[in-house]
């Protein structure tokens, strides 16, 4: 690489770190702010952490509750549906 | 005269010696040399700080989108507590109709009694008859009457060898069976059994 490369390689990399730069202070500020609208004290880190282990339980439990009620309609010789109308629980979530 | 006095100083300065310049050349390329890895480093560390800034940027985006919608997070624990308690209600009633089958068929040890019969004819079978099957198929085998008598020694004695290897794993497996019957006969069908029968995580479920 000539060194007029070398160069203007260099000179984009200080543009793109200055940017990158703002945009940390700017996002940092957004996420303090949010932090303390919603009233929590974690990480950012730790923020998605805990949103995937908790899609991820929900998942899993939504899963075993379906088993379970089929499990239990199998043996009833019912459909699925009914056995949440006698739990008295809806099938389907709304989120 | 004066011409000839300038002249002469402009000659000492062009007849250098051979080793003076490669001294001076050494000297101006090792300053090359050092301002280029100074650069490289410079270099270097500019582009592991805009990684490290990229990633940052990327998590903090990330969390601040989580962060936006955070009354979401809160209906989905309640989405999980709604079915942690359809997985109780359910658990509860499979545990009260196996029990009452259970207790048809005259209790938990008479249950994995069967259970365990069922497992030691699949052993049985497994190791006894599919072997015996395998070791026929090779000595009658075309491949095998046409080897030398010491290789047609030799291969049997490694098929020997193998099936006293099976025999010994199928022993061990009838222990375990053996004492899974009598361990029952002094424990009583419980949730945790079920879940595990029905292979759901216990914890998951009942964590308080």
């Amino acid at each position: 690489m000539s060194s007029f490369d070398q160069e203007s390689r260099s000179a984009k990399h200080i543009v793109d770190l200055e940017q990158l730069e703002r945009s940390n202070v700017s996002l940092l500020e957004q996420f303090r702010t949010l932090e303390e609208l919603n009233n929590i004290n974690q990480s950012p880190d730790r923020v998605i952490k805990e949103h995937i282990s908790l899609l991820k339980k929900y998942n899993e439990l939504r899963d075993t509750g379906l088993a379970l009620a089929q499990m239990i309609a199998d043996e009833k010789n019912c459909k699925i549906k009914e056995v949440f109308e006698e739990m008295n629980y809806e099938m389907s979530d709304k989120l | 005269m004066a011409f000839s006095a300038s002249q002469s100083k402009v000659q000492t300065k062009k007849f250098r010696s051979p080793a003076t310049l490669h001294k001076s050349y050494a000297r101006i390329s090792s300053g090359i040399e050092g301002k280029r890895s100074k650069y490289v480093a410079e270099g270097r560390q500019t582009t592991d700080r805009i990684r490290q800034l990229k990633k940052e940027n990327l998590t903090l985006e990330s969390a601040i989108k989580i962060l936006n919608t955070y009354s979401k997070e809160q209906e989905i624990e309640r989405l999980i507590d709604k079915w942690r308690s359809i997985c109780q209600a359910g658990m509860a009633y499979l545990l009260n109709s196996t029990l009452l089958k259970i207790n048809k068929m005259g209790g938990y040890e008479e249950l994995v009694k069967k259970e365990v019969e069922a497992e030691k004819r699949k052993l049985e079978y497994q190791f006894g008859d599919q072997l015996e099957n395998e070791v026929e198929d090779v000595l009658e085998s075309e491949e095998f009457k046409m080897m030398s008598a010491l290789d047609q020694e030799e291969l049997k004695r490694q098929i020997y060898d193998r099936k006293e290897e099976a025999d010994k794993a199928r022993q061990t497996e009838m222990e375990k069976l053996d004492f899974k019957v009598r361990a029952s006969s002094v424990t009583e069908f419980t949730m945790k059994n079920l879940a595990s029968r029905l292979k759901v995580n216990f914890d998951m479920i009942f964590e308080s």
